[in-house]
């Protein structure tokens, strides 16, 4: 119970602070027990992002399990937590409002390539997406290890301009 | 143009059969209802519409919302065609829209789709970079999380995907 009541301390604190891309990322743990110890007193050094585990989210917890204890919070620590958006982002609103792949493009357009690679490992339709960006059209990977299967993949994307200079190509040995 | 003509209102309808009235000089931004309005002869009439243009795939609240970004746009420079070709920037989203943008991401998305449909360019690029954002900086887990999408990769596969893109990381 002290743990549920320690975690929307956490949300109140952080209220203020309300950074929409970092509360998406507050996942509940399955346990609650793995969460590890925090300083309460700071909450904004408090980071939930890396936990990972099942997709309950943290807030609706603290209000599902603890009927009995939401009075007294609202009390003892001011309004109740806001909850307008418990069910926000339970599914893939890239599939429900079937987002066409000329806007996934135009959002890729705004990337750079570091975080395009990332993009491209999220799901098959990123990557294929991705994989026809313009972004590629000019690729400097000049100075870097790079390796066979990499100059490969590149060369299969809208590519003009390749910067190889003082590239290491790598050998991957096949399996 | 005459002022007479710039004043003309546009009647429109939305998906859930709300009629919303726009000023003409305003819905211009919409390539789609431009188009149209051009194509259909309608911009001859000096009168409003009698039968209002139907907008089926936006629902009213974001209708309203995306001519209120239109209605602050609308006396925008026309952006040259070389914008294009210039470095994409994601940090340059004026005040007024980052305040315009502070929706959840439903909204948001429902804001891609109209501004897609309705062929308006300068809401598209906002509401894309806006997106864009939210990839930013983040690893593959972290953008599945933000946006809630499955990772559909076999390990075969993801391990492939990662050796390509292997250079990228910093």
């Amino acid at each position: 119970m002290a743990k549920f009541e320690l975690h929307a301390k956490i949300f109140k604190d952080d209220e203020d602070y309300f950074n929409e891309n970092e509360l998406e990322n507050v996942f509940a743990d399955k346990t609650l027990t793995d969460f590890p110890s925090y300083n309460l007193t700071s909450g904004k050094i408090i980071r939930l992002s890396s936990i990972n585990g099942s997709s309950l989210r943290l807030r609706s917890i603290t209000l599902a399990e603890i009927p009995g204890q939401k009075k007294m919070e609202s009390e003892e620590y001011g309004p109740p937590i806001r909850r307008k958006n418990v069910v926000r982002n339970r599914e893939n609103l890239f599939e429900k409002y079937a987002i066409p792949e000329l806007v996934i493009e135009l959002i890729f357009s705004n990337l750079r390539k570091r975080d395009l690679c990332a993009a491209m490992q999220v799901c098959k339709k990123f990557y294929t997406v991705g994989n026809l960006s313009q972004n590629w059209l000019t690729t400097d990977v000049a100075g870097r290890p790079v390796s066979e299967i990499s100059l490969s993949a590149l060369m299969s994307r809208k590519i003009k301009v390749l910067r190889l200079s003082g590239v290491k190509v790598i050998k991957y040995r096949k399996i | 143009m005459t002022d007479a003509k710039n004043e003309r209102q546009i009647k429109i309808s939305s998906s859930d059969n709300e009629i919303i009235l726009v000023p003409r000089n305003v819905i211009r931004l919409s390539t789609t209802i431009n188009t149209l309005l051009q194509d259909l002869g309608l911009d001859d009439d000096e009168a409003t519409n009698a039968e209002p243009i139907p907008v089926q795939n936006v629902a009213a609240p974001i209708l309203r919302k995306v001519i209120s970004w239109c209605q602050y746009h609308y006396q925008d420079p026309v952006p040259t065609d070389d914008s294009d070709s210039r470095e994409k920037r994601t940090d340059d989203i004026s005040s007024w829209d980052t305040e315009f943008l502070k929706v959840d991401q439903g909204t948001l998305f429902e804001l891609i789709l109209a501004a897609n449909y309705l062929d308006i360019k300068g809401l598209l690029d906002v509401t894309c970079k806006a997106v864009a954002n939210m990839i930013k900086g983040k690893s593959p887990e972290e953008i599945r999380r933000t946006f809630n999408i499955k990772n559909d990769f076999t390990p075969e596969e993801e391990e492939q995907i990662r050796k390509e893109n292997a250079w990228c990381e910093d």
